[in-house]
């Protein structure tokens, strides 16, 4: 059954293709040569292979329970307690990567361009975006997705396919043992996970049978994507790839310097900006629904405004050069990994586990 | 129709919050930004920093830097700003000073430093550089004998008055086999390489008299000139420079932990690059020569391409690496005593006693390219990263195995086989 604020498979396609490059194109890079050298690609596809397994898990429950909400199942199955602990966490979870994504973007911003810019002048031009973009209903949120994806999409394309032309030779292998990279994973999780908002709009999703090719193909090509953008940035800056922090950049700049072609690193700090007004929106989005399951007596506006006094207050006293964000990713964040790739698996193998026994029970 | 339509439209434009979210930021924006000074009234365009010793450890910064004036001609004006400061970034805060505005470090196309800081670990002393986020990593790096300062006076005349930038005099460096690549970046990447070592640009200031590019110069400003901390004042800029003429001759220095182990003219540089095989132009001259068609000729081939393919292989634990290099010539030049020219020179190839010659000569440059490498245990092609990625196991043994791991290069056997090809 359709409702009025569904989006459709290819909408939800497109907000996965979004979220899979999140915090993934710009320092993570750069920050997983300097642990595993050019084996942290290795890192990157078990981190995606985590990924991959829970949009399988939530194909998996949709089929199961297609038109129940994810908050409905947990209230039923495992309390109202419950419920409110994990959607706590949840709040938290998208708080956390909110402020890092903004804190990643707003220091890209900074070094390469508004250096003069104080950070209300930032605020100003993405605050009242994200809030508005959260605060449309679902399916116009995922039709103006639909409307901007062409565009991101070449760009995309267009970086990381022109990024192979900088590439300087074969880097140096075989420079990291199994501890640095499984100690490295662990470090940069949090960089990942971010599809948990799949669960978060569960009834909010049409999902048929045999949908998952279509919601596969576009997630695959992300991935290739992002594994595609840091292999680009190991092969054209090889020893010195630590020194370049910004790798989406970095890669069309150094075709830039070494090609002769302009400035077409502009690109990519379009592409940045594209990703993150979406990315941002997409989080917001959740914490707002999270936050009316917790506060079911508050409405919508109330969520948006905590989030903003939060989120101005987080950003401005706490975290906002570049050391300072990447130690809260680093040392921070990696717990909070815990409720995407520990907290929402264990519950949905648990949802599933009893629908399992409930068909089992009808059958006899 | 039309017109009722937009009339509705601007009626209920303003229902929408995102019209006025957009028309704040306009507002905003476009206040800010008319009430800002013009950035080329707050920043000095600087195009290239030279960088000299002081007395007491002290840093000798000169900035190249433009000075937009409103003129008819198309004459670009440079002034060169000296500072001195206990470190770069101290002496760069003098120099801001010197000229009343921030140094603005994005154009830098030329990074001029002088041949003492590569005594020592010039990477310590040089450090600005890789945190500098305004310095392109793709400036180019190059040593002198000569003062910087005196250096950038020279540049100042070519960039003012001939279309001969001195960036682009060692931008095309990576494409003749006389000479190298030489930025912040080929600097690091050679200083974080296994071996840690990595090649330098080297340029000469010349008397008048010899080869080189120079601009006659009837007159010179004087660089504004100034100090900070402990040495007031400032040693004023005469205008020595003017009988200087800038030399690029492909001279090289090979740095090993970012300090200079040797000087290479262009003939040591052309026999590495041989080796590396990273080069498009070049010639190969042999002399002397004899076949059916020249008697004791001096020959000139000309290089317009050329394909390097190395492969390793672990014999007995002993490392074998194969070069096998390519090269594409054309006879370009031919001086022989009662040279007579008979037919059309294009329809006739060239012999193969001439090739022969040809690839013996480029067999002899492999050698002596490999000798200088392996006298000064630099391994700028890479040989180890080449054996590790081929089998990383049977490396780390052959490196266990050595006294001095550094001289892993004079324990690998190397088999090289030329091929030249005509046009």
């Amino acid at each position: 059954m359709k409702n009025e604020q569904s989006i459709n498979v290819w909408q939800t396609s497109i907000m996965l293709f979004l979220m899979i490059f999140a915090n993934k194109v710009l320092l993570l890079p750069s920050l997983l040569y300097r642990e595993a050298n050019v084996e942290g690609t290795i890192c990157y596809i078990i981190l995606f292979l985590l990924e991959i397994g829970l949009i399988t898990l939530f194909i998996y429950l949709k089929r199961k329970y297609p038109e129940t909400s994810f908050h409905e199942l947990i209230k039923a199955k495992l309390g109202t307690i419950t419920l409110k602990v994990i959607y706590i966490l949840f709040i938290i979870f998208f708080v956390c990567k909110l402020v890092l994504i903004y804190n990643i973007t707003y220091i890209f911003f900074k070094d390469l361009i508004y250096k003069q810019d104080n950070s209300v002048i930032f605020l100003i031009c993405f605050l009242p975006i994200i809030n508005y973009l959260s605060f449309i209903n679902f399916r116009a949120f995922g039709r103006t997705c639909q409307l901007f994806f062409p565009i991101i999409l070449i760009i995309a394309l267009f970086c990381v396919l022109l990024s192979f032309i900088s590439v300087d030779s074969v880097p140096l292998l075989y420079q990291s043992n199994l501890s640095d990279i499984i100690i490295t994973t662990l470090k940069h999780i949090s960089s990942f996970g971010d599809v948990i908002f799949l669960f978060i709009f569960m009834d909010k999703i049409d999902y048929k049978k045999g949908d998952g090719k279509k919601l596969f193909s576009l997630v695959i090509l992300a991935i290739i994507l992002v594994v595609g953008t840091s292999v680009a940035f190991y092969y054209s800056y090889t020893y010195t790839s630590f020194m370049h922090p910004y790798a989406i950049f970095e890669v069309l700049g150094n075709i830039k310097d070494y090609g002769g072609l302009g400035r077409i690193d502009v690109i990519a700090v379009i592409f940045v900006m594209f990703l993150t007004y979406f990315q941002m929106a997409i989080y917001l989005k959740s914490y707002t629904k999270c936050f009316n399951v917790v506060f079911t007596k508050l409405n919508s506006i109330y969520a948006l405004v905590s989030f903003d006094i939060g989120f101005i207050l987080i950003v401005e006293l706490l975290i906002r050069n570049l050391e300072k964000t990447i130690a809260y990713g680093e040392s921070v964040l990696p717990y909070l990994s815990l409720i995407s790739f520990f907290i929402v698996p264990i519950c949905s193998i648990i949802f599933l586990i009893i629908k399992k026994k409930q068909n089992n029970k009808e059958k006899e | 129709m039309q017109t009722k339509d937009f009339k509705y439209y601007l009626k209920n434009i303003f229902k929408y919050p995102m019209t006025i979210i957009f028309i704040v930021i306009v507002l905003f924006y476009g206040t800010v930004a008319i009430g800002k000074d013009a950035e080329i009234d707050t920043y000095a365009v600087v195009t290239a920093i030279g960088l000299d010793k002081a007395e007491n450890e002290e840093i000798e910064l000169s900035l190249l830097t433009f000075i937009p004036i409103v003129a008819q001609d198309f004459t670009e004006k440079y002034e060169v700003i000296k500072a001195k400061g206990q470190s770069i970034a101290e002496a760069m805060d003098f120099a801001g000073l010197h000229i009343g505005r921030h140094v603005g470090l994005s154009h830098v196309k030329t990074l001029v430093i002088n041949e003492s800081y590569f005594e020592h670990d010039a990477s310590v002393e040089l450090d600005y550089l890789a945190r500098n986020k305004n310095l392109a990593l793709s400036t180019s790096i190059i040593c002198t004998d000569a003062k910087a300062s005196d250096f950038l006076e020279a540049i100042k005349t070519l960039d003012s008055a001939s279309s001969i930038k001195v960036d682009t005099l060692i931008e095309y460096n990576n494409s003749y086999i006389y000479s190298k690549e030489s930025t912040i970046e080929t600097f690091y990447k050679g200083l974080y390489s296994p071996s840690k070592s990595g090649f330098v640009s080297f340029i000469s200031l010349v008397p008048e008299d010899e080869d080189g590019v120079s601009i006659a110069t009837s007159t010179s400003s004087a660089g504004q000139t100034g100090s900070g901390a402990s040495n007031a004042g400032g040693e004023s800029k005469s205008a020595q420079s003017e009988n200087k003429k800038i030399l690029n001759n492909g001279e090289t220095i090979l740095c090993k932990d970012a300090t200079k182990l040797v000087k290479l003219d262009n003939e040591q540089m052309k026999n590495i690059n041989f080796l590396d095989g990273s080069f498009n132009s070049g010639s190969i001259v042999i002399e002397d020569f004899s076949d059916d068609l020249f008697k004791n000729a001096r020959l000139t081939f000309e290089i317009f391409d050329n394909k390097r393919n190395i492969k390793a292989s672990f014999e007995n634990g002993i490392p074998i690496i194969y070069i096998d290099l390519k090269i594409y010539v054309k006879l370009s030049e031919a001086k022989e005593a009662d040279l007579e020219i008979k037919e059309n020179v294009d329809f006739k190839n060239i012999s193969q006693e001439a090739i022969k010659a040809l690839e013996f000569k480029v067999k002899d440059s492999l050698k002596e390219g490999l000798d200088i490498l392996r006298e000064n245990k630099c391994d700028t092609i890479e040989v180890y990263k080449i054996l590790n990625n081929t089998d990383h196991k049977e490396t780390k043994k052959f490196m266990e195995s050595l006294e001095d791991k550094e001289d892993y290069l004079n324990h690998v056997i190397f088999k090289v086989s030329p091929q030249i090809f005509s046009n």
